[in-house]
């Protein structure tokens, strides 16, 4: 047996060696989870959800939202709208400390939004900061400084805008806007401080991250001592750790919603998600440029019964690109609604009485998403559209959708910031065409001049009654098919208390979170 | 000799490099659009492939990525920015303890089922030990990690039932890994047995008056061992090369995982390093192979 000998040998010994516990295993702190490892714990990284929720947690911006999508102020206590929209002053709050205990100042943000800015950081989404004047000078190296950028002594800042943008303070909410102690050491990425309730204290990738409580915060420190991070990518896996008492939440998966609503009623808690599921239509491709067959497509397919079908009921149909949970949302507006006779008569008016072949892409890999393409190509078979499902992977149809090469594809949309502009000045502005969001490449001179009149609005109510009727018109011209907002439905511990689903993702610092004995 | 055969590895590592590079550089998806996620503009495209050098003709990009290779930096990703060197070296050693662990499994309980199915060929040991296998190699990895986990970790609260750390972390992913080798060992073992038990030497052997126990166990099994160690050196070269199901079900953080998400991302040098980390992994396991093979068997001798 003696060749055996040393492979056995060497693995007994690696198994003895692992024989450390990890560290930070849940105790009586918090444990959440992201799907998959955070790019970094560099907010000028944060171009993904779990970094974004991460950075929530360390770092603190000029401004925040709460749980319910609300605008706060963050770091800034107050600030103040000059000249129509192009000044902003933040005044800083006094007394707020990094975690090193240095104070921020006014130099830190400006270095803070300079560093997301530099083309060196890569960070490839400094399009928050980019509307302050001079900012696309410094992006591009044509100059050394941004000049919109003015501490005003040690208490305040002035940001200049090249032009008005009622959303701006929403835009500093965002992870990437979070203020770093500058300079920052070439590993901030791993080893982070910031300002936030939370304090940086271990990062192991793919496996988990431990935060823990910072006493001094000046929101008010959180209730719990320690939050740990599991990196899990199996949703059937999260749901047993869950089960097992080891996440103190946990999104319900999807094919189990029907035995969590009977088993656990008492602990779930569901929210209309700021998120959209449609079919995004190109309207410079063929049959499409028909308006009479995109909104034929509209009323050829049943959405209520996908949605309950291959979604779970887990939705609200969408008549229009606004979520209901956001000012200007509006779901009692007068649907298509289901009439496959309306759809094959508007057909005919435009010339295809005998249907016509379109291709649907779709992300194989995404598989809730996935079943919803072949419910739409049956629906559509109905009426006489005869549709070829194209499976790529996430890269590759982002790529042909994005170039224009995409009849229809399926696609879901997450709000960056809780506001209705989110949801059309990318989609539907027609300079946003293609990699802008704007995968329809929807054009109509109208809705870009309505637009862009919304994002110079600065009274919120005025603002809200123009994007209700961009939404209205855009709807009428059909450039998706609309399919649902989904609702989120997540479950809690029975010990976990004061938890909140959070509307958008950098609304969540679990500071209220604890677990009772 | 093995100066020789490590000399030989160098250019298979050369194309491996070269053939990953050409076919990266074709697939669709654009690693710049992946950054820029949903919203991006023109201008900050171009900045990207200017930073990231992705304008510079593929010769110089793939010169360039050698020279590093050589010096030993396999690059920063795109993505995070860090070392690929580094977040490798940082996941290998958990795929490695996962492997290992899996393989120490597999073997004994592969190969004992084996020699005992072996010992009375048809007898009911043998066909519960064929059932066994049967079912190893049929039930996919996917249920079955999700049924340990069910099993052991929601209903019995024996076990934790993802991520890394003690002991204790490492049996349920070990089993779900290893049981596809166990069941194929289990079968390779009784088939290479039953050849050596009805060969010569063995009927010697029994002539002469031993005992069956140093029958099968000595002089039976020793030489029943080659075609076994072929099926563990193929395994442990998959295994050390990362095993993404078992990986994803389990939250094991190694490289298996690290991959895929590169790929998701069209991360480039993150892939092009793993795949040649993954390369010299496969490489040196058959190398230790054919080792042991010689040890195994004195007839087998490299020149």
């Amino acid at each position: 047996m003696r060749p055996l000998a040393l492979p056995l040998c060497l693995a007994l010994t690696a198994l003895v060696a692992c024989g450390r516990d990890r560290a930070g295993a849940t105790g009586g702190g918090l444990a959440y989870y992201e799907s998959y490892d955070p790019r970094s714990l560099d907010p000028a990284l944060s171009t993904d959800v779990p970094t974004g929720e991460m950075v929530t947690c360390l770092f603190d911006g000029l401004t925040q939202f709460d749980a319910d999508g609300r605008l706060l102020p963050g770091v800034a206590d107050r600030w103040t709208v000059e000249r129509g929209g192009l000044r902003y002053v933040f005044h800083l709050r006094p007394g707020v400390k990094f975690h090193d205990g240095r104070p921020v100042t006014p130099a830190d943000v400006r270095a803070s939004f300079l560093r997301v800015l530099d083309p060196a950081t890569t960070g490839g989404r400094a399009w928050p900061l980019l509307p302050i004047a001079g900012a696309q000078d410094y992006a591009s190296r044509r100059a050394s400084d941004v000049w919109g950028i003015q501490p005003l002594g040690d208490t305040a800042v002035a940001i200049e805008l090249t032009e008005p943008l009622a959303v701006f303070p929403k835009f500093l909410a965002m992870a990437v806007a979070a203020i770093v102690p500058a300079p920052t050491a070439p590993d901030f990425g791993q080893n982070p401080v910031g300002s936030g309730p939370w304090k940086f204290v271990r990062w192991q990738h793919d496996d988990f991250l431990v935060f823990g409580r910072n006493p001094a915060y000046w929101g008010g420190a959180p209730q719990a001592d320690t939050l740990v991070v599991r990196i899990i990518p199996e949703p059937l896996t999260q749901a047993a750790e869950f089960d097992a008492g080891r996440l103190s939440v946990v999104e319900v998966p999807f094919g189990e919603t029907a035995r969590w609503e009977r088993e656990h009623p008492d602990l779930l808690v569901r929210k209309p998600g700021l998120r959209a599921v449609y079919v995004a239509m190109n309207v410079r491709r063929g049959a499409l440029q028909d308006v009479r067959v995109r909104q034929a497509i509209n009323y050829a397919v049943n959405v209520p019964e996908i949605l309950r079908t291959v979604w779970s009921g887990r939705g609200v149909v969408a008549r229009g690109a606004i979520p209901p949970a956001l000012p200007g949302g509006d779901t009692t507006r007068r649907g298509y609604g289901y009439d496959p006779a309306r759809a094959r008569q508007l057909l005919s008016e435009a010339g295809y009485p005998k249907g016509l072949d379109l291709e649907l892409w779709r992300t194989a890999t995404n598989v809730s998403l996935a079943r919803v393409a072949q419910a739409v190509q049956a629906d559509l078979e109905k009426v006489g559209i005869r549709v070829t499902i194209v499976d790529r992977e996430a890269a590759s149809m982002r790529e042909a959708a994005r170039s224009g090469k995409a009849d229809l594809a399926l696609l879901d949309w997450w709000a960056d910031y809780p506001d209705a502009e989110n949801f059309l000045y990318p989609l539907f502005f027609s300079g946003n065409a293609g990699i802008g969001g704007n995968y329809s490449f929807y054009h109509d001179p109208e809705t870009d001049s309505l637009l862009v009149r919304a994002r110079r609005t600065l009274d919120d109510s005025a603002r809200v009654a123009l994007y209700r009727r961009i939404d209205e018109r855009v709807y009428r011209g059909a450039p998706w098919l609309y399919l649902w907002f989904p609702v989120e439905l997540w479950a809690h511990r029975p010990d976990v208390r004061g938890w909140d689903l959070a509307l958008i993702f950098t609304g969540q610092r679990w500071t209220a979170v604890r677990r009772t004995p | 000799m093995l100066g020789r055969r490590l000399a030989l590895t160098v250019p298979t590592l050369f194309g491996v490099l070269v053939v990953t590079f050409l076919l990266l550089n074709v697939i669709p998806g654009d690693p710049v659009l992946e950054m820029v996620g949903e919203r991006a503009d023109s201008a900050t495209i171009a900045r990207l492939r200017a930073e990231l050098r992705l304008d510079d003709p593929l010769p110089v990009q793939f010169g360039h990525y050698l020279w590093g290779v050589v010096r030993g930096d396999l690059g920063r990703s795109y993505i995070t920015r860090r070392p690929i060197a580094r977040d490798l070296a940082e996941r290998f050693p958990k795929t490695a303890q996962l492997a290992l662990a899996a393989m120490v499994f597999a073997a004994l309980s592969g190969i004992t089922l084996g020699v005992v199915a072996a010992a009375r060929p048809g007898g009911v040991v043998d066909r519960f030990a064929m059932l066994l296998s049967y079912l190893g190699v049929s039930f996919p990895v996917y249920w079955v990690g999700l049924l340990l986990i069910m099993l052991f970790a929601v209903t019995l609260r024996w076990l934790p039932a993802s991520g890394s750390g003690g002991l204790a972390y490492l049996i349920l992913p070990a089993l779900t890994l290893g049981m596809r080798s166990v069941a194929f060992l289990a079968r390779m073992t009784r088939g290479a047995m039953l050849d050596v038990l009805s060969s010569d030497f063995i009927r010697t052997a029994r002539a002469k008056g031993l005992s069956e126990l140093a029958v099968v166990g000595r002089h039976a099994f020793r030489n029943a061992l080659i075609p076994v160690i072929t099926v563990l050196g193929l395994d442990v070269g998959n295994y050390l090369t990362g095993s993404l199901l078992t990986e994803t079900i389990f939250a094991w953080p190694g490289v298996g995982r690290y991959v895929l998400a590169a790929i998701e991302r069209r991360d480039l040098p993150a892939i092009q390093g793993s795949i040649l980390f993954m390369s010299v992994v496969f490489v040196l396991v058959n190398l230790l192979t054919d080792l042991l093979y010689a040890k195994a068997d004195p007839r087998i001798a490299y020149h």
